[in-house]
């Protein structure tokens, strides 16, 4: 270096901070949050799903796969909160067991979507040419492909169940990301500041990953909890036609597949708990995506 | 230390018309100069002169379409991206925009302190240290290396890009208009940093500005650019003072004068900058310039010597057939009272 | 509170903004952006209103034009222009006055034509609603006024599409808007910000030519005190949201004498000076907790206990020249010494 260090550094600057403090992080996230009703709202029925999920045990009263014969297809009563089903089992334990299936399929579901589809995203925009060209016409073939069709094809190769609809709910997702993903990186790619990553030497993989895509991941984010609701109802969806889980599984699609069996003898409890379940998780995530929309866009910093 | 040298640059963009016709956009044609380390070289030109176009290609940002760019005895126009990032650190560059230019999900830190652990220079606290001394150098505080680019004025911003290029300790530094998005008090502190900065460190400035009276403040030499070519290039005074080409003559009866009393002579051109779309072989200002003749419409140009160190691409101002203006650089002087800096009391930073 | 009166001005005024106050209410607070600014312009005038950014230049003129943002408010003060007072009227009477007597004409002139309509025919549609024309006689019209701010071939580019101008032909098609209804009062915000230079001055020379032929006077922002000195007759430079300095142009330069002007002028690089740029020390001041005093203060080498007690009245030091300073005979001293 050009300059010699002269000026006399003090005992206690010895250390320099990078990133301003996590508490003054953690503040500055909860009063953005505070400020937004609809974000703060999803939040709470999110979290919630989650501790009923991580809680189940203890918050079902009965053993979700417990068969009663003495009470089958009871209405809701002070025993049981949602009434029962036709095989005596209580509708109340099995939406509170439900919500660990349903969750667990959603974020499978999603993760696996989103990680490749923004990592295609990603290098079909930053390679550009023939390679974006060829890559995103794929990402074109695969979501023209009829999805209940799709997931009959994956469940004739693999048989029905979890593995099913994760990979039925996934993989025709993808394409949703890399285009979205795609998109915010065009502009990015052609931004100052990786002109001046690649300008001070970085190789290619840092250009993408260290600088351009950590920029690109609010929308995707964004995206991700809107299909977490989507997932969910995608999800008992191929149950309620018999390409998901079992129907004997505690699971929302299941169990509303498994009321409708007896629709016509009027046990309405069986399908709509379930139904009002998925409705409730679906809402949550879609408030907190829009939400995070309006917390996360930079322009209104 | 060596010396850079831009030899015959051409930079093409393909344009696609129609469906299977291309034509090609001149942003750059066969331009040549060198920068001596410690010399700043002034680039000037209207917007679609290329003028950036050449900035990025002499950082490489932009592969020439052919064209030398020798860093000493390397041409690193013949090099791979993987051969090319070690020799980067050597030209650097500080962009228009202060605030694109910035990561905005890393702190101003970590944008300074990256290029060290990139170049292997340091990790961990003494990168830390290197970065703060950094800081320092370009008139920030410590506290400010844990600060986003939105928390920064434009001011600071831009000092954030300018210790970025000195993080990499480079012989050369583009300066792509780093200061026309500021305002004139902010725009003369950076102003006296870069002067400050290369005196200690002895670094050769590439300054690219449409904003003459910054040019002709810093710059020892200054080539003028008029769609994708050099058309004069000579020492400041000789391009300020007694400009030769019909283009740079336009430009300098336009600079405003800050004497009221003293409006400029001007000489104006006809016209617009036409279209850097195929442009033709010859002189490409005919079509604008008041002392055109059939002869420049024909003749192929090139830039010939007037006098000592100053070339010009006008075949009739080299036999001497123009009139040479002669504008005073003390008339763009300003009238007000002689400002001592010590006397009103203003920092000198 | 003593303004720059009509003696100021050997020409009748035509505006005359009296103590104007514009505030933005934020989460943090009031951003007084405007807070006690006083400014006439005369008939026939061009008014150069320099500041940087953040001065409250360009609030200015939406506030004369009644175009403020939300949330910005006018808190106080006047605005009195042909003898009526703006900041009482009511959108009807806004109606009337816009773009018909006051015109004003903004920086990226591209943005503000409709991208999808040929120049020619959003004028015409000017002229058929301001003016009432009749379909041929706007276009007549039309193509005389884009002859007048020297488009070339006219009636070819009545049927251009504003992509196809350049950023020049742009701004001249909106100097040709502005002027279609004759206005008496031009606003002009930083017009040639985003131009070549060469192309600046033509717009310059269109502005004065303009002013010379419709007699309206003009309002023009510049944070740019080279382009001020070309074109403008007075010149009154902003500091946080009130005017520091008006003077005419010719004893602007020769004899500034607010600390902050002189800060200004300094900061200009000059060709062939090998000195170091003096710089104002600090930064321009938070709008919301503003210093007390004069809002220079904190900045000012000349600052006393008076200028962060008590707000400076402009004061009139010489004939058309006021200056918002409570030591201009410290100054003055100073700078006569240091030639």
């Amino acid at each position: 270096m050009a300059h010699a260090p002269n000026l006399p550094v003090p005992a206690t600057a010895q250390t320099y901070s990078l990133r301003p403090p996590f508490g003054e992080r953690m503040r500055h996230g909860w009063a953005s949050l505070r400020s937004n009703p609809t974000a703060l709202i999803g939040a709470i029925i999110v979290i919630s799903l989650l501790l009923i999920a991580i809680f189940a045990p203890l918050i079902a009263p009965y053993d979700p796969y417990e068969l009663n014969m003495e009470a089958i297809a009871q209405p809701p009563s002070g025993a049981h909160l949602f009434g029962t089903d036709q095989f005596g089992r209580d509708v109340f334990s099995l939406v509170v067991f439900g919500s660990r299936l349903d969750l667990l399929i959603a974020i499978s579901a999603v993760i696996v979507s989103l990680v490749i589809g923004t990592l295609i995203g990603a290098i079909a925009a930053y390679l550009g040419g023939w390679w974006d060209e060829g890559i995103m016409r794929v990402m074109d073939i695969l979501q023209a492909f009829p999805r209940f069709i799709f997931a009959m094809g994956i469940a004739f190769a693999i048989g029905p169940g979890l593995a099913t609809v994760v990979i039925a709910t996934s993989v025709l997702n993808i394409p949703g990301y890399a285009r979205l993903m795609r998109s915010v990186m065009l502009p990015a790619k052609k931004s100052q500041y990786a002109m001046a990553a690649q300008s001070i030497g970085s190789s290619h993989a840092n250009v993408l990953f260290g600088h351009l895509v950590p920029n690109c991941l609010v929308p995707i984010f964004v995206q991700s909890t809107l299909q977490f609701g989507w997932a969910i109802l995608e999800a008992a969806g191929l149950s309620f036609i018999g390409l998901g889980v079992e129907t004997s599984a505690a699971e929302w699609g299941a169990l509303i597949q498994l009321g409708f069996q007896d629709f016509n003898a009027g046990h309405w409890w069986i399908y709509t708990f379930p139904g009002l379940a998925i409705a409730v998780a679906v809402l949550g995530f879609n408030l907190l995506g829009d939400g995070l929309q309006d917390i996360l866009d930079p322009r209104r910093q | 230390m060596s010396s850079l040298r831009i030899d015959r640059l051409v930079k093409h963009y393909p344009i696609r018309t129609g469906f299977f016709g291309t034509r090609s956009l001149h942003a750059v044609d066969d331009v040549s100069f060198d920068l001596a380390p410690g010399e700043t070289l002034g680039l000037v030109g209207e917007s679609g002169s290329g003028k950036s176009t050449v900035g990025k290609c002499v950082t490489m940002l932009e592969p020439p379409t052919s064209g030398h760019v020798m860093l000493g005895d390397v041409d690193l126009t013949t090099l791979s991206y993987n051969q090319l990032r070690p020799l980067r650190k050597k030209v650097q560059i500080v962009f228009q925009d202060p605030n694109d230019s910035l990561n905005p999900r890393k702190t101003a830190g970590e944008t300074v302190l990256e290029p060290f652990v990139l170049n292997g220079v340091a990790t961990g606290a003494e990168a830390q240290r290197l970065t703060a001394e950094l800081f320092e150098q370009v008139g920030l505080k410590p506290e400010h290396m844990a600060r986003f680019p939105h928390q920064l004025s434009g001011g600071q911003q831009q000092r954030v890009g300018i210790a970025r290029a000195l993080a990499s300790n480079p012989d050369f530094i583009v300066l792509d208009e780093p200061t026309s998005a500021l305002d004139v008090s902010v725009q003369a502190k950076l102003i006296q940093l870069l002067k400050r900065l290369q005196a200690d460190r002895n670094l050769g400035y590439l300054f690219i500005s449409h904003d003459l009276s910054v040019v002709g403040y810093l710059s020892d030499r200054v080539a003028v650019m008029y769609l994708g070519q050099i058309v004069e290039i000579g020492s400041t005074r000789q391009v300020f003072e007694r400009p030769r080409h019909p283009y740079t003559m336009a430009l300098m009866s336009a600079v405003p004068s800050a004497n009221p009393l003293e409006r400029r002579e001007r000489i104006h051109l006809a016209g617009e900058i036409p279209s850097p779309i195929d442009p033709p072989n010859h002189c490409r200002l005919v079509s604008r310039c008041p002392f055109a003749t059939d002869e420049c419409r024909s003749r192929p140009i090139s830039l010939d010597v007037v006098e000592p160190g100053h070339r010009v691409a006008c075949i009739r101002s080299v036999r001497g057939e123009i009139p040479v203006p002669e504008f005073l650089f003390a008339s763009s002087v300003v009238h007000a009272p002689r400002l001592d800096a010590a006397s009103i009391g203003l920092d000198l930073e | 509170m003593t303004t720059p009166s009509m003696t100021a001005n050997a020409k009748q005024p035509l505006l005359e903004i009296r103590g104007l106050q514009t505030h933005f209410p934020t989460r943090r607070g009031v951003a007084k952006v405007l807070d006690g600014l006083d400014l006439t312009v005369g008939k026939g005038e061009i008014v150069g209103l320099v500041g940087e950014s953040g001065s409250g230049k360009s609030v200015t003129g939406y506030s004369v034009i009644g175009l403020l943002k939300r949330p910005g408010q006018i808190a106080g003060g006047q605005i009195i222009y042909d003898g009526k007072d703006l900041t009482k009227l009511k959108p009807k009477g806004w109606e009337d006055l816009r773009g018909k007597e006051i015109a004003m004409i903004f920086q990226n002139p591209r943005s503000c034509l409709n991208p999808l309509l040929p120049v020619g025919e959003q004028l015409t549609q000017v002229l058929r609603y301001r003016r009432g024309m009749t379909k041929s006689e706007a276009k007549a019209e039309a193509i005389r006024l884009l002859g007048t701010v020297h488009i070339p071939e006219p009636e070819r580019r009545m049927e251009s599409y504003p992509h196809q101008l350049s950023g020049g032909m742009a701004q001249r098609v909106m100097i040709a808007m502005a002027i279609s209804c004759k206005p008496r009062l031009l606003i002009a915000d930083e017009p040639t910000t985003g131009l070549d230079v060469t192309t600046e001055h033509q717009i310059l020379e269109l502005l004065r030519e303009m002013r010379d032929v419709t007699g309206a006077g003009v309002i023009l922002i510049t944070h740019d005190l080279n382009m001020a000195a070309e074109v403008c007759d007075r010149i009154a430079v902003m500091y946080a949201g009130s005017i520091v300095e008006e003077a005419p142009v010719l004893e602007f330069f020769s004899q500034p004498r607010h600390p902050y002007t002189l800060g200004l002028l300094a900061s200009r690089p000059r060709l062939g000076v090998d000195e170091d740029i003096p710089v104002i020390p600090g930064n321009v001041p938070d709008l919301i907790d503003r210093p007390t005093g004069c809002a220079f203060h904190p900045r000012c080498r000349w600052a006393t206990a008076a200028c962060s007690a008590q707000v400076p009245a402009l004061v009139e030091l010489a004939a058309g020249h006021w200056v918002a300073c409570h030591n201009t005979e410290a100054v003055a001293r100073d700078v006569l010494a240091a030639n």
